[in-house]
């Protein structure tokens, strides 16, 4: 059997497509991507395809996420590649969506309703879905969502203490993101370690180039997640402010005239990394410009210090909720890539007993899971690359083991 | 006899300040609060005032009041509207009128000048920075002055203390040998911990799809600093923080409360790398806030913490709570608002 997955970004769209044997062994049989998807600028767009040991890469303007899957379907058809199912990521399914869930009429009906709550990354999502379901009528789709493992977030970790006829009117609560990631990343690192997810206390941090979050695992449950009800708050992303006092936002449009639209666009795109630096948006750029540009050192420095000092401080929390903690994971580009950004998290973690192996930490294989911890560390110290497409995958074929297709 | 003006919306209270006592009184803001303090101020030999937010203008504290500080009053007024207002409109009247005693403010926000840089700013592109969004934390004067006080008691090893002080708008900081390194207040005390009206840490994108929905921004604030809380999670329209303590382990304003504090000290402790004294302080007396501790402090059992079966009072209003064994340092001490006040205005 065949499954295709989608996962959007905000301008990238991955594909894979997986071949599932009669015993359920998994395998990639393609994969690619369309990057720069609906960014004008100076790099041109393209997308790209890996199939029987083949690599292409066509450059073209991409104008759009429908645009891409056209693509993708134009691929996939050229080469004459079986497709069983396909299965899509959804990022935000709000409480319609507590769990995955085959695509039919009023499935659609409800994805409408969800697209305000994840507004860059829902509208997109539905887009690829519509152009899909276009091209292949006949197939079963399905949809996957990163909410649905922080669905077990427990009521005093996902309430605002705002009034309650505003929680009634509007519904706001935390939802979490990243969920496929750590529902991949929990259950490999329990894997790993050959320990039970429900024995293990485990604090996650994806961190990406776009956005990044911790969460918590505790008895196999996502029990909170550093991001809200929107993608804003948390941790000092890419170009994003993380936790920001909504009276500050206020002040500013009080008293300096902001208006909403320019406030959530600063905030959203110039801030984090991006807004303290003045430079760059990439921590990798900013441990670079410390290491050799006099002029940005500091400015730097700061923007690295105050990135991982928010890191650490979830991190803390979380440690502080559960009672204790047995493995802290760090997943996705920068969390598997930066060596240098683990050590420094990792500093002065004796007293809940993480101690770093500094030389392991710096040569480890990025695409391998690793353990970084020292011999005498009492908590695992690892990194797990991220495969939220596996997940994707692995839902689909439990709808198709369990029956649900028909 | 001293005045002591202390803002606290929508009352503006001051205390007459005497050698044996205090007498403690309020007034709604808008109701002619001048007319009330008038027969006071006329025998008071001096008067102080609480600002709650002193920005960048104000980094001394206590300070004498004089013109050119009355200037700088105003221009921190925007960073706390409510408040700030009080204490200028308070300043102006009684500098007015007894121009011939002595001024003094005290401010909330001082202490905090000290936080690194990394702890003081935002993830916020520079424009904002400029413009006076940073982290100006709270209840300054609560927690210098605690510090000062268990100095006494702590031998010199205690470098470490995360301070938690548990009220109306509970809050925690964490103190590497002696100096201010986090506070869970952030530009306002309606970030961090929920307050009892004060909603705590939620998702700033609230602002814009509230404005989006058709919302005024004026309705908007309160909704963030004053309608919220512990209080409406209670169901009620006012509550003190022993309604919340004493709620039950099951009510969702206990549970919110409890969980958010845990995560506040996990945050200080992984700042500081570790501590060595829970330095945690209030208004209430031992006896009602022992339970709720407790709770907390189970929480940190993994690190070697642990709280005593009993306790004796060693000294007056100061309590160990930790066992012998603990590998944290456990103290209650207990402080009302005008006692805190005194002492921080008698060092004028």
């Amino acid at each position: 059997m065949n499954i295709l997955t989608f996962n959007c970004g905000s301008s990238s769209l991955s594909y894979k497509i997986f071949q599932i044997d009669s015993h359920d062994e998994i395998e990639i049989a393609v994969s690619g991507k369309a990057h720069r998807v609906g960014v004008t600028g100076s790099e041109p767009s393209f997308i790209e395809h890996n199939y029987n040991g083949q690599y292409v890469k066509n450059t073209l303007p991409i104008a759009s996420h429908r645009e891409a899957a056209a693509l993708v379907f134009q691929y996939v058809k050229e080469n004459s590649i079986p497709i069983d199912l396909i299965g899509h990521r959804f990022v935000h399914g709000a409480t319609y969506f507590p769990r995955t869930a085959i695509i039919t009429e009023k499935a659609l009906e409800m994805l409408e309703i969800c697209l305000p709550f994840a507004p860059l990354h829902n509208p997109i999502s539905l887009s690829v879905i519509k152009e899909s379901l276009e091209r292949y009528p006949s197939i079963t789709e399905y949809l996957t969502f990163d909410g649905a493992f922080h669905s077990t977030i427990p009521d005093y970790a996902y309430t605002y203490a705002l009034p309650s006829e505003i929680i009634e009117q509007y519904g706001y609560r935390k939802y979490g993101f990243h969920g496929l990631s750590f529902q991949y990343v929990s259950g490999e690192s329990a894997r790993f370690l050959n320990i039970p997810l429900e024995k293990l206390k485990l604090v996650m941090c994806h961190l990406g180039t776009g956005g990044s979050s911790v969460c918590a695992v505790k008895d196999g449950y996502s029990i909170d997640n550093s991001l809200g009800y929107t993608p804003l708050p948390g941790l000092i992303m890419s170009t994003r402010s993380g936790d920001i006092d909504p009276m500050a936002v206020i002040f500013l449009m009080n008293n300096y005239g902001y208006t909403p639209d320019s406030l959530e666009a600063l905030l959203n795109k110039k801030s984090g990394i991006l807004g303290i630096s003045g430079f760059s948006s990439d921590p990798r750029d900013i441990i670079e410009a410390i290491k050799t540009d006099e002029t940005k050192k500091e400015i730097a420095q700061l923007a690295l210090d105050m990135y991982v000092q928010r890191l650490k401080k979830y991190i803390g929390a979380y440690i502080a909720v559960m009672g204790g903690i047995d493995a802290l994971v760090f997943t996705d580009d920068v969390g598997v890539l930066s060596a240098v950004i683990r050590e420094k998290v990792c500093e002065s973690m004796g007293w809940c007993g993480v101690e770093l192996d500094y030389a392991r930490n710096r040569t480890i294989d990025p695409k391998q899971d690793s353990m970084v911890n020292s011999e005498r560390s009492k908590v695992y110290v690892m990194t797990v690359p991220t495969a939220e497409e596996l997940v994707i995958c692995r839902e689909g074929l439990k709808l198709h083991t369990e029956g649900e297709m028909a | 006899m001293i005045l002591i003006f202390d803002p606290q919306p929508p009352f503006i209270v001051w205390y007459k300040m005497t050698e044996s006592g205090f007498e403690e009184k309020k007034c709604i803001y808008q109701n002619g609060w001048e007319k009330e303090v008038s027969a006071d101020l006329g025998v008071a030999s001096g008067v102080s005032y609480v600002l709650y937010n002193g920005g960048d203008e104000i980094s001394t504290s206590p300070i004498t009041i004089d013109r050119s500080l009355i200037t700088s009053v105003e221009k921190v007024v925007p960073l706390s509207p409510d408040r700030n207002q009080m204490t200028l409109a308070a300043i102006r009247y009684c500098y007015e009128h007894m121009p011939a005693i002595r001024h003094t403010l005290v401010c909330e926000t001082v202490l905090y000048d000290a936080l690194p840089s990394k702890s003081r700013n935002y993830a916020v592109p520079l424009e904002l920075r400029e413009k006076g969004v940073k982290r100006y934390g709270g209840y300054g004067l609560q927690h210098g002055y605690m510090m000062e006080k268990v100095k006494s008691v702590l031998d010199n090893a205690h470098h470490k203390v995360v301070s938690v002080f548990l009220g109306a708008e509970t809050n925690v900081v964490a103190f590497e040998d002696g100096r201010p390194i986090e506070t869970s207040i952030g530009f306002s005390p309606a970030e961090g911990i929920p307050s009892l009206h004060g909603c705590g840490d939620t998702d700033a994108s609230f602002v814009f799809l509230m404005q989006e929905a058709g919302w005024a921004l004026k309705d908007i604030a309160p909704v963030f600093s004053q309608r919220g809380g512990l209080c409406a999670l209670l169901g009620k329209a006012d509550c003190s923080f022993g309604d919340v303590i004493s709620s039950g382990v099951d009510n969702i304003a206990y549970k919110i409360l409890r969980y958010s504090v845990i995560k506040y000290i996990g945050s200080a402790i992984a700042q500081l790398g570790g501590t060595d004294v829970f330095l945690i302080h209030g208004e209430n007396g031992i006896e009602l806030v022992e339970p709720f501790i407790r709770d907390i402090c189970r929480n940190f059992d993994f690190i070697g913490l642990s709280c005593a079966d009993t306790y004796e009072k060693t000294k007056k209003d100061l309590v160990f709570l930790s066992g012998e064994e603990s590998s944290v340092k456990i103290l209650y001490v207990q402080c009302t608002r005008p006692e805190l006040l005194r002492e921080c205005v008698s060092h004028t």
